[in-house]
């Protein structure tokens, strides 16, 4: 089961698994139009991605939370991570994604969530991160996306004209 | 200025970034009909998409984690050194499939030898496809390839069943250089009368076949040429092409990199405008043979409108006809021997 849960939690694993939906989306779609959608559901994804984890940065700036293992008796699974424990960053991106991915592609977007939920769970069983650390990191994530796919008129015009740009060079 | 714990690590993800968006595109590519894409055939041989894809993200997966398992447990890169890696070995990926997929469509469209006898039409060059030694009076095909040189092959199969099946067939060999209107609106009539001073040819019974913009020549000039008695446009292209990935669909990047910068193929579709001169070759038989996965000239609404303007007429009704050929495309159309049997036996039962 431990080797399960590092399997799960490393931070190679379940975000590279996301990165390959983004991968596969880029490309998918069977009409012109479809496809744009996907690729809009990308780029908001990555954008929401970075801003979650600006939002975190600053929360990490003003508020330190100290570790699990730090004050209590935890089986680490994982090395000592040496930032705040809250919110956690691994599960904002990972819900970042997964909420971008969702305004566009339902299918896609329900994949992506049980992903992320895999890996905030497996930061807990792992003990690096507190419950309320992953539950503050998948709402920071959602939020992000949520504020870009749906409260932001820019992305979209700036996607518009972006991927008919790549469509010009066979890349969209 | 990137700082990686383990420059081993940070290598073997670049690979196991690279075979596994290899792998995805395999898998995307094949479900998506992109053969432009994928290193297997995308649409005959969909198994080794898929399977290929597989086998490269699941070898991938247990290589990376196998020989990198007491690393990936210790602090490594950080989030955004994690994303420039792994964007750069999918970068290699799609180069690797781009690359690959350009070199299986090159062999393929490797053409056989052409048969047929030259012949100089003056302005224009064609080759003359005959049935051998016969004393009939036979009925005769000029058949008009487009401006690119992926149909001729296809058009040189056609002509040699064409004239196994008792009809005299000129196919015209033009450059692209020479495809330019108007000039091209001569060829028709340059064909006609050359095949009709045979004494092997029966005058009435005429036709042409043209095939992509070929196609589109072939409507406009028999919409004048009365000497022409009926037509088959085969995949021709009655919109602008489409941009982006869907080019792809059956050609290699840099075919559909020039398919989409082609200036002179887009002003010939213009100025030949075949989809307004579709009526007119009323009522003589007319037949729009099209691919059911042709994305790079898809039958669609402003086409479909002009036929029934056509299909109002009650005299029209019978002089057209439309077949979608299911799993073929724009460029592959005829290369199946049962659609050009099809054309060859509808061609010689309107004659």
């Amino acid at each position: 089961m431990d080797t399960v849960i590092r399997w799960l939690m490393n931070d190679y694993f379940l975000t590279t698994v996301l990165v390959w939906i983004l991968f596969g989306l880029w490309f998918s779609g069977s009409n012109a139009t479809e496809r744009a959608r996907r690729q809009r559901a990308v780029l908001s994804a990555i954008v929401a991605m970075f801003l979650g984890n600006l939002i975190v940065k600053a929360l990490n700036l003003a508020y330190y939370r100290y570790r699990p293992f730090a004050f209590n008796e935890v089986r680490l699974l994982f090395y000592y991570p040496s930032d705040s424990s809250f919110p956690s960053n691994a599960t904002c991106v990972g819900f970042s994604l997964a909420t971008a991915i969702w305004f566009y592609s339902r299918r896609a977007g329900a994949v992506a969530f049980v992903l992320a939920f895999l890996l905030g769970l497996s930061r807990i069983a792992g003990g690096v991160h507190f419950p309320s650390d992953v539950l503050g990191g998948a709402a920071i994530g959602s939020l992000s996306a949520y504020l870009v796919c749906r409260r932001a008129g820019w992305p979209d015009r700036l996607w518009t004209s972006l991927i008919g740009l790549l469509r010009r060079y066979l890349l969209a | 200025l990137l700082y990686f714990v383990y420059t081993e690590l940070a290598v073997a993800y670049v690979l196991f970034a690279y075979a596994t968006a290899l792998g995805i595109l395999q898998i995307v590519g094949t479900h998506e009909g992109l053969e432009g894409l994928t290193v297997a055939e995308a649409r005959r041989a969909r198994g080794s998409g898929y399977g290929l894809g597989a086998v490269l993200i699941v070898g991938a997966t247990a290589a990376f984690f196998l020989s990198q398992w007491q690393r990936i447990l210790t602090p490594g890169p950080a989030g955004s050194e994690l994303a420039l890696l792994y964007a750069l070995g999918a970068a290699l990926g799609v180069i690797t499939s781009l690359a690959v997929a350009t070199a299986r469509l090159r062999r393929r469209r490797v053409h056989g030898e052409e048969q047929g006898e030259t012949v100089d039409l003056g302005r224009f060059a064609a080759l003359l496809y005959t049935p051998g030694r016969t004393d009939k009076v036979l009925p005769a095909v000029a058949l008009l390839p487009g401006p690119g040189a992926y149909e001729r092959h296809a058009l040189h199969l056609l002509a040699s069943e064409l004239a196994q099946a008792q009809v005299v067939t000129l196919l015209l060999d033009l450059s692209a250089e020479k495809y330019v209107y108007p000039d091209v609106l001569a060829l028709v009539p340059a064909a006609s009368t050359w095949l009709s001073k045979r004494s092997d040819v029966d005058q009435s019974r005429m036709a042409i076949i043209g095939y992509d913009l070929g196609g589109n020549l072939a409507i406009r000039a028999a919409s004048s040429d009365r000497q022409v008695k009926a037509v088959a446009a085969l995949a021709p292209v009655f919109q602008e092409p489409p941009v982006g990935l869907d080019l792809m669909s059956e050609l290699a990047y840099p075919e559909a990199w020039a398919y989409s910068r082609d200036t002179l193929r887009a002003e010939l579709r213009s100025e030949l405008n075949a989809a307004d001169y579709l009526t007119r070759v009323h009522p003589r038989p007319l037949l729009l043979l099209v691919g059911a996965r042709d994305r790079l000239a898809p039958w669609t609404h402003p086409v479909r409108s002009s036929v029934r303007d056509s299909e109002r007429s009650d005299e029209a009704t019978d002089s057209l006809t439309v077949r979608r050929v299911d799993d073929a495309g724009h460029l592959d159309l005829i290369d199946s021997a049962q659609t050009r049997d099809w054309v060859v036996r509808w061609i010689i039962g309107k004659l």
